[in-house]
């Protein structure tokens, strides 16, 4: 870790050289280039009157040369002169921009951007905007990094969720793959015991189909003598039907045999009458007369006899015939009922026959199942291995998270190291408050005031306080949200060895903001750093203002 | 001189009468007094006649008036006769006889009848006789006419 | 005098005749009624049987109810009315004649039996 407590250290140039020589350094050049020219041009003149060269070559040379002599004089000897003069005057800007950029740079080595910044204002011409430029650039940068380096924290924590929740996933996950083996593994019993069912289910239809083979003949058969039975009925009711009409042709000889017994009976007494009439001589007619009727009256006998008889045939026809028609309508209902029958029993067969193939169906179905199942289980093994090594990778996930974080802060302590003129910048709040601190630098109390209001601005501060220079007083405010219920220690309340302190020490040393290294914090015992700027008072040290960050707050900075 | 008449019985001999039925009721009348025992006749009902006259018939190519031999003896009606008749009677009046239909429901047999229990009676109903155990109503035809 | 033909008409079941002679005309009855009543009611009838003379010294002619004229026939056989018949039948009536085997009664148009008057007396 680079040691954020350097000091400016001035850089080491070359001084700049002296002005007169540089004069005398122009004018001997011109001097000599004059002297050269002349002696050349005489040179050529001589050899140009050797070779026959017209005389007033010579006075004219001569007058150039005297011409040139006075030009020498009166414009170049002048004009070196000012040239001397302003590169004098240059030496000077130069040296002074030396100085300034000296200092700047010096600045700009501790880190001190805001300071380096200003400084490079007083540089001349061009190089102050260049220098405000460049500053400003390296400041952006190292606000990037600055800004970077939470990003990376943000980075790392967000990779550090996402590898706890990969974590508790894998074990829910674990925990899923444990389920739904033992599920799968009820399955497969269960498919198992379907399978049996199903086996159990195939024979019973097997069987039934056998008794419905069985059943089906019986029917056949007993639908085949209900037929007989009814085709013996219908011919049994033909034979009554034909007995009927025989003997209502019997009623009809009946009723002429009635009819002649009338008539016959009616002779036998008009006989009889006439016999009487005839006296004596009547009487063996009247005899045969009594026979005659007698005979009428017995075959009117035998009429009543026959008919009663007929009457009772008739009647034990009618109800044969009744009988009859009952049985052949009970046939037709046995008959429906067979067919009936022989209908449920096909329904049964054809049920039967598909009952057997959805049993097949079915074996086959968990047969594939029971294939499947192991596939799966077989799965689910692979799955809960990779879940294993996830697991295991997670953990070095998160150390290496951890390192990123750490890592985060590290270059974010870098960054801050930069005294920057943005609200990011600590170094750059602290010296602000320090102001704020000296303005009412003797009042006690208005620090008193001051320094709560100043930690509410940034609530990543766990702990402010401004010491007196001989650290024999301190004003202090601390963000109990961030402490707890931690009681400020006694001898932090009082300031008791502060000055001993690398915070104190590097402060006053610098005489500007710094930054500590991470170090155990009195309140919390836990590692924070601290950010301290002295303040001064009419030029001399008036006390140091200085603020305590907890690590653990620094992506909020 | 007269044939004998048959229907003129004397006491305690028995003679020849012819049985009929009406409803539940049997009349007897002497044979000597049947004419014939026929099939019922077709009977034209007469207007304006007594019920006791059925109505007219043809008999023997004359005409013959047809007594309801129930009405007459006030028989109540039994059942629809099977084999109804008609008894032509003679019937002997001041100048000689004439015919007589009797409708009957049946013409049962010819019997002796003693004359010893029949009861002088006026009208045509001349007494009751015994046949078996059967009481019979015999029939003076003569006085048929008189009504 | 028995007279040589009669008008023979059917009234009421029975078959009647008079003397064709005392026929003036046959017209409607007064009241047309069915065929079976016809028969049994008195005064009725589907045609009249209009007569020259009357059974009373009543005014006017009389008329005789009938149900159906069968036509005028001769040469019957008359017969006279039976003690049976006169007992039974009170009406008068000077005979009895067969005609197609069936009875037909002479009426004496002096002596008209009731039942068979027309009703309402003679036309006016």
């Amino acid at each position: 870790m680079p040691d954020p407590n350097f000091s400016s250290s001035t850089g080491s140039l070359p001084p700049a050289p002296a002005a007169p020589s540089r004069r005398f350094g122009a004018s001997l050049l011109g001097l000599v280039l004059l002297g050269t020219v002349l002696v050349a041009g005489f040179a050529l003149l001589l050899i140009a009157e050797a070779h026959g060269a017209p005389g007033w070559l010579f006075e004219a040379f001569l007058l150039v040369a005297l011409v040139a002599a006075a030009v020498q004089l009166a414009i170049v000897v002048p004009a070196e002169r000012r040239l001397a003069a302003l590169a004098e005057a240059q030496a000077s800007t130069r040296v002074e921009a030396e100085t300034v950029l000296v200092e700047a740079l010096g600045h700009l080595s501790s880190g001190d951007l805001v300071r380096c910044s200003a400084r490079g204002q007083g540089l001349p011409g061009e190089l102050a905007p260049a220098f405000e430029s460049a500053t400003a650039a390296l400041g952006v940068l190292a606000q990037q990094i600055q800004s970077s380096s939470i990003e990376v924290a943000g980075a790392a924590n967000g990779v550090n969720q996402i590898a706890s929740e990969l974590a508790s996933g894998s074990s829910e996950q674990a925990a899923s793959v444990v389920e739904i083996t033992a599920a799968m593994e009820e399955l497969a019993r269960t498919a198992f015991q379907i399978a049996e069912n199903a086996a159990s289910q195939a024979e019973l239809a097997q069987r039934a189909e056998e008794s419905g083979d069985v059943g089906a003949a019986a029917v056949e058969e007993a639908v085949a003598g209900v037929e007989e039975v009814k085709k013996r009925i219908s011919g049994i009711a033909d034979r009554a039907d034909s007995l009927g009409a025989r003997s209502k042709e019997i009623y009809r000889v009946l009723d002429l045999i009635t009819e002649i017994s009338q008539e016959t009976h009616i002779l036998s007494l008009n006989a009889a009458i006439e016999a009487a009439a005839a006296g004596e001589h009547g009487r063996r007619f009247s005899v045969v007369a009594e026979e005659v009727r007698r005979l009428a009256q017995r075959s009117q006998e035998s009429v009543e006899s026959v008919r009663a008889l007929l009457d009772e045939f008739a009647g034990s026809i009618r109800a044969t015939v009744v009988a009859t028609e009952e049985g052949s309508k009970e046939a037709s209902r046995v008959l429906e009922r067979a067919r009936a029958a022989a209908s449920a029993i096909d329904e049964l067969r054809r049920a039967s026959g598909d009952t057997a193939r959805v049993a097949r169906e079915i074996s086959l179905a968990t047969q594939q199942q029971n294939a499947a199942s192991d596939q799966v289980v077989l799965t689910l093994k692979e799955v809960s291995q990779v879940v294993q090594r996830m697991a295991d990778g997670l953990k070095q996930f998160t150390s290496t998270a951890d390192r990123l974080n750490h890592l985060g802060l590290q270059i974010q302590m870098l960054a801050q190291s930069f005294h920057l003129d943005t609200p990011h910048s600590l170094k750059h709040a602290a010296e602000l408050w320090a102001k704020e601190v000296e303005r009412r630098a003797g009042n006690w109390e208005a620090i008193d005031r001051l320094l709560p209001e100043l930690l509410t601005q940034r609530g990543y501060i766990e702990f402010l306080y401004f010491t007196d220079e001989v650290a024999g007083q301190l004003s202090s405010a601390a963000n109990y949200e961030l402490l707890g219920s931690r009681d400020v220690p006694e001898s932090v309340q009082r300031g008791t060895g502060f000055q001993d302190r690398p915070w104190f020490r590097s402060a006053v040393k610098a005489g500007r903001a710094v930054i500590t290294t991470v170090y155990p914090s009195l309140i919390s015992g836990e590692p924070i750093f601290t950010v301290a700027a002295p303040v001064y008072e009419d030029g001399r040290l008036a006390g140091i203002l200085a603020f305590d960050i907890n690590i653990n707050s620094w992506t909020k900075i | 001189m007269d044939a004998p008449k048959a229907n003129e019985t004397p006491a305690g001999e028995r003679s020849g009468h012819l049985l009929v039925r009406v409803g539940e009721q049997i009349c007897a009348v002497p044979v000597g007094a049947v004419r014939r025992v026929v099939r019922a006749l077709t009977v034209h009902p007469l207007p304006g006649a007594r019920a006791e006259l059925a109505g007219l018939a043809e008999f023997a190519g004359e005409p013959l008036p047809v007594l309801d031999l129930g009405r007459l003896i006030g028989a109540p009606i039994g059942p629809h006769p099977l084999f109804p008749v008609t008894v032509v009677v003679w019937s002997r009046t001041a100048d000689g006889r004439e015919a007589i239909g009797l409708a009957a429901d049946e013409a049962l047999e010819v019997v002796d009848l003693s004359a010893a229990s029949w009861l002088p009676t006026a009208g045509f109903l001349v007494g009751e006789a015994l046949v078996g155990d059967q009481v019979v109503r015999v029939l003076d035809p003569d006085q048929l006419g008189a009504g | 005098m028995v007279p040589g033909s009669f008008l023979l008409f059917h009234r009421g079941g029975g078959l009647w005749g008079i003397d064709s002679g005392q026929v003036v005309r046959i017209g409607p009855g007064r009241s047309e009624s069915a065929p079976g009543e016809a028969e049994t009611e008195a005064g009725g009838g589907t045609l009249r049987v209009e007569l020259a003379g009357g059974s009373a010294p009543a005014a006017g002619p009389v008329a005789l109810a009938a149900d159906r004229v069968e036509g005028v026939v001769a040469g019957l056989a008359v017969r006279p009315l039976s003690t049976a018949l006169r007992t039974f039948w009170p009406e008068a009536g000077f005979g009895i004649a067969l005609y197609s085997g069936r009875p037909v009664i002479l009426l004496d148009p002096l002596h008209l039996p009731l039942p068979l008057v027309a009703s309402g007396g003679p036309d006016a």
